[in-house]
């Protein structure tokens, strides 16, 4: 078993487990903090997969902002423990099946094409390659993203204010 | 030998992991969780088939944008809930549901 | 040079009808639109004035015409619609008068109808006038003449009831559109029968078919009779005998509106237009023409000797001036038609403006209400007498120099021909013109106050009213247009409108009955020695007739101190008589009017009895078929029906169900399916 495959399962079986964890945790903290594993694991398989521009930018900006975020939310709206699934059991149980369902037949789908394998050595993107795709054939998308940043900055500001003034 | 099918299985199940807490937590601050979920399990599929494709780095940009989207959208989402929180005193969605008729 | 003069021409048109949108959307501010009103009257008025001297001095001899095709009807050989632009000397002329009236007018009113609420309405009302009737003189297209022709009559029929909650008013304006109803629908005839004859509108083109033979159902019967149905059409617009009863009605519309159109510019488009027709007509339309012209005139002149109402003795007397021009016509001298209606129109819109700042000092139209006013409005009083003077036709003045052109050509007919009658009708009326006008004159201006009220009141306006009636009086004086005060012939205006016959006449027309078979064309050596012979004979009858009832009217109004009212025996029902303008109104009362409401009645009876009986019986059958029909309706239709509805209300009750508010469950459900639809892909 090479280095690589090791890295995999071992990275793939904590996103998976806290995973469940953040999904499935009554602590809000708890998920929370599950949940930065999780970013933090995702981040290492970007690493691994030889991204690491934009493993560092997972870190920054998951880990950094959203999730801190998230801290904030939880803590404003003062729900931190025991919080619990909807109650209906049936609708536990087709929400369950059929998120199963749903995981199986995408497995089914990819098993049942050929597997694609890299026998070279791990060769990273160079951040160059990225910059020029950036300002040249995503010119318009990068663009359009500065936009909606700051239009989305101008919303939350005013949709997180008090109205009462 | 771990091959691109396998990252592909890996985030499937971390896309249903991220819908099932979608639709089943209560707390909107969970199915935000959930949605990062989803968004992460995207990402990571983007750059494991850049790597095993010779599609350049446009994966990767992609995922770049991902990254920008989320973070717009928990912003959003965030101040979404907060405003919740002000009008109905929780944040439980199943409890909002002045969309019924 | 001919395309600058085309542009001018259009400017001319376009920009009234610019007023008239300016005046009909709601403006910023009232008082500067009227000012904007006033100025696009005043650049109008400008740039004719151009066009009339630009056209004069540098193309005298040109007819302009500029024509493109608007559509074509039935492919390419079909019918061309033509859009005509035409200018010659008698257009420009004429579109310099009526601008000239029109911007006067424009100007006057923005003191009379001051007090007004519904200015910009009037104001817009003329924009829409002033440009149809420039559009009107401006094409040489007989279609386009009758487009304008309509469209005259609409913003005539619209001012005239501009004060429409008078009854009167509402009556008159009605009045005035119906009977030139009937002028027009003979118009139309006359349109369609040179049409299918010619299979064009253009007139240029018609003339010259004419010359070269062609006539409308080969015959020169036809002819005729087509010349008198366009006739007609000028008879009803021009308000000659017997279908002049709208136009004293009309008065009823606001004075300056009354000097514009009832006096000036509209009433004369119908001589316009059988002067622009002229080599349509033959020696016996002539002859029609004449008569109807020559009676007007005198009948009118009749009439106005005993009004009481001011206005409608000007009305009478604009009736009895465009008879004098249509009997100018009538004797071929279109030329002295043309003069006639060009000088007309500025004394009596000038006198018409003089009775509007009269009515609006005095607030009565009653010349028993008047008297002495020439002390407190000497303005008025002034300029009044020149207006009079030049309707009189008193040496000096442009009356003077028209009227003798018209008495002149009349008794060159008579001399020639050896029918005297035009020249009997003008004379006649040229007698009793020169005696009401100055009757009005001494009745109001001169002896003692009737109404005191009315006279303290009394005084002259503001600028507003003065400067038209200033501008208007020094345009009747002869040197403004000649340095002969004698006569028109040989001086530069004339001698340029003169050359219209050259310009109007197919050379190969000729019109024997103007020189009794001898010489066939009007330019003859005969018809021109005689007319110069016959001229001092008119001058010295002219200045017989006018002093004869200026110093009449004197000797009645001033010596004696008569008052009207209706005096004893004969001599009052002949007063009535004239008084009640020879009771053509009543008689119409009797035969046209009590005659439709009999006809009306008859049908009302045949409607009643047998159209309802008929409609009666089938709505009978109806209901019978109706209540088999609502039984089958409300068993088996309805029952169909009302299954449907509740089969729909059970499966909505059971979707309603999903309908949670949830956006989880939304979201689930849909979920669900995709994972239905995937297992079915995979399934295939």
């Amino acid at each position: 078993m090479e280095l690589f495959d090791l890295f995999f399962y071992l990275f793939a079986s904590v996103i998976v487990i806290s995973g469940a964890v953040t999904v499935l945790n009554k602590n809000l903290i708890y998920a929370a903090f599950a949940l930065l594993i999780l970013l933090s694991s995702v981040a290492a398989m970007f690493f691994i997969l030889g991204a690491e521009f934009l493993a560092m930018v997972q870190i920054l900006i998951y880990v950094g902002g959203v999730l801190i975020l998230i801290v904030f939310g939880i803590m404003l709206t003062g729900q931190v423990k025991s919080v619990p699934m909807r109650e209906n059991f049936v609708y536990l149980l087709i929400a369950a099946v059929f998120t199963g369902l749903l995981c199986g037949l995408l497995v089914t789908g990819i098993t049942a094409r050929p597997d694609m394998t890299l026998s070279a050595d791990i060769a990273s993107t160079p951040i160059k390659m990225l910059g020029n795709l950036l300002i040249s054939k995503y010119y318009l998308i990068f663009g359009m993203l500065g936009v909606l940043l700051l239009v989305i900055l101008i919303a939350a500001a005013g949709m997180a204010r008090n109205n009462k003034e | 030998m771990v091959g691109l099918n396998h990252f592909l299985i890996l985030t499937s199940i971390l896309f249903s992991l991220g819908l099932f807490g979608v639709i089943t937590r209560k707390n909107a601050i969970t199915v935000l969780m959930g949605l990062e979920l989803i968004l992460n399990a995207a990402s990571l599929n983007f750059v494991a088939i850049t790597r095993f494709t010779d599609v350049a780095a446009s994966g990767q940009v992609i995922s770049l944008f991902i990254i920008v989207l989320a973070a717009s959208e928990a912003a959003i989402a965030l101040a979404i809930v907060l405003n919740l929180y002000k009008n109905f005193n929780n944040v439980n969605v199943d409890e909002i549901n002045s969309l019924k008729e | 040079m001919n395309t600058q003069l085309t542009i001018f021409q259009v400017l001319i048109v376009l920009l009234p009808l610019f007023g008239f949108l300016v005046a009909i959307l709601p403006p910023k501010s009232y008082k500067k639109m009227y000012i904007a009103e006033v100025g696009i009257m005043f650049i109008t008025l400008v740039l004719s004035a151009v066009l009339f001297f630009m056209k004069i001095f540098s193309l005298p001899d040109e007819t302009i015409r500029s024509t493109f095709t608007l559509f074509t009807v039935g492919g390419s050989d079909g019918f061309n619609f033509i859009v005509d632009l035409t200018m010659d000397n008698m257009t420009v002329a004429l579109l310099f008068m009526v601008s000239l009236i029109s911007f006067l007018v424009h100007f006057f009113s923005l003191e009379y109808m001051s007090h007004e609420p519904l200015k910009n309405r009037y104001f817009g009302y003329l924009g829409l006038f002033t440009f149809s009737m420039l559009g009107l003189l401006s094409t040489g297209s007989i279609i386009f003449i009758y487009i304008f022709w309509e469209l005259v009559g609409l913003s005539s029929y619209l001012l005239i009831g501009f004060w429409g909650f008078k009854d009167e008013a509402a009556s008159a304006c009605s009045k005035a559109f119906i009977t030139n109803r009937v002028g027009d629908f003979g118009f139309f005839l006359g349109i369609l029968m040179l049409f299918i004859t010619y299979n064009s509108f253009d007139l240029f083109f018609i003339f010259d078919q004419i010359g070269a033979g062609k006539f409308p159902l080969g015959s020169e019967m036809w002819l005729t009779v087509t010349g008198l149905l366009l006739f007609a059409g000028a008879v009803g617009k021009s308000a000659q005998f017997p279908l002049h009863v709208w136009l004293p009605d009309a008065m009823a519309g606001p004075t300056p509106v009354s000097a514009l159109i009832h006096a000036a510019t509209m009433v004369a488009a119908g001589v316009y237009m059988i002067v622009r027709l002229f080599p349509l007509f033959t020696e016996t339309s002539f002859l029609i023409i004449g008569f109807i012209g020559g009676f007007s005139a005198l009948m009118a002149a009749t009439i106005a000797l005993t009004q009481i109402d001011i206005k409608k003795i000007l009305a009478y007397s604009t009736v009895s001036q465009l008879g004098l021009m249509v009997l100018a016509v009538g004797v071929g001298a279109y030329h002295a038609a043309i003069i006639h209606l060009l000088f007309h129109a500025f004394f009596k819109a000038g006198l018409f403006l003089g009775s509007g700042a009269i009515i609006h000092a005095t607030h009565s139209q009653d010349i028993n209400d008047m008297g002495g006013l020439r002390k407190k409005m000497p303005v008025t009083f002034y300029t009044t007498v020149i207006y009079s003077l030049a309707l009189v036709g008193f040496p000096l003045t442009i009356g003077f120099l028209s009227k003798e052109m018209i008495l002149t050509s009349s008794i060159t007919l008579g001399s020639l021909s050896g029918n005297y009658i035009y020249f009997i009708f003008a004379v006649l009326t040229s007698t009793l013109t020169s005696f009401y006008i100055f009757r009005y004159v001494f009745l109001i201006f001169f002896g003692e106050p009737r109404n005191h009220h009315a006279y303290e009141h009394a005084h002259d306006f503001n600028i507003f009213i003065k400067l038209p009636l200033i501008v208007l009086a020094a345009l009747c004086f002869f040197f403004i247009f000649t340095f002969n005060p004698i006569t028109l012939h040989g001086t530069w205006l004339t001698d340029l409108i003169f050359r219209l016959p050259k310009i109007l006449l197919p050379d190969n027309v000729t019109y024997s009955f103007l020189t009794n078979g001898a010489e066939g064309s009007i330019y003859s050596e005969v018809y021109a020695h005689t007319m110069h012979a016959s001229e001092i004979v008119v001058t010295i009858i002219s200045l017989l007739i006018i002093s004869g009832g200026i110093g009449t009217a004197w000797y009645m109004y001033m010596k004696k101190k008569l008052v009207p009212k209706v005096p004893e025996g004969f001599l009052g029902k002949a007063y009535m008589f004239s008084q009640k303008a020879w009771y053509i109104n009543e008689l119409y009362d009797v035969t046209v009017i009590k005659g439709t409401m009999l006809f009306a009645t008859l049908m009302t009876i045949i409607d009643k009895y047998l159209v309802d009986g008929i409609i009666n019986l089938g709505a009978k059958i109806t209901m019978i078929l109706g209540r088999f029909s609502a039984g089958f309706d409300k068993y088996v239709v309805d029952g169909f029906v009302n299954l449907v509805a509740w089969i729909n209300g059970l499966i909505s009750m059971i979707l309603r169900k999903f309908q949670t508010g949830k956006v989880q469950t939304y979201l689930t459900l849909v979920m669900v399916f995709i994972v239905f639809f995937v297992m079915y892909i995979f399934s295939n």
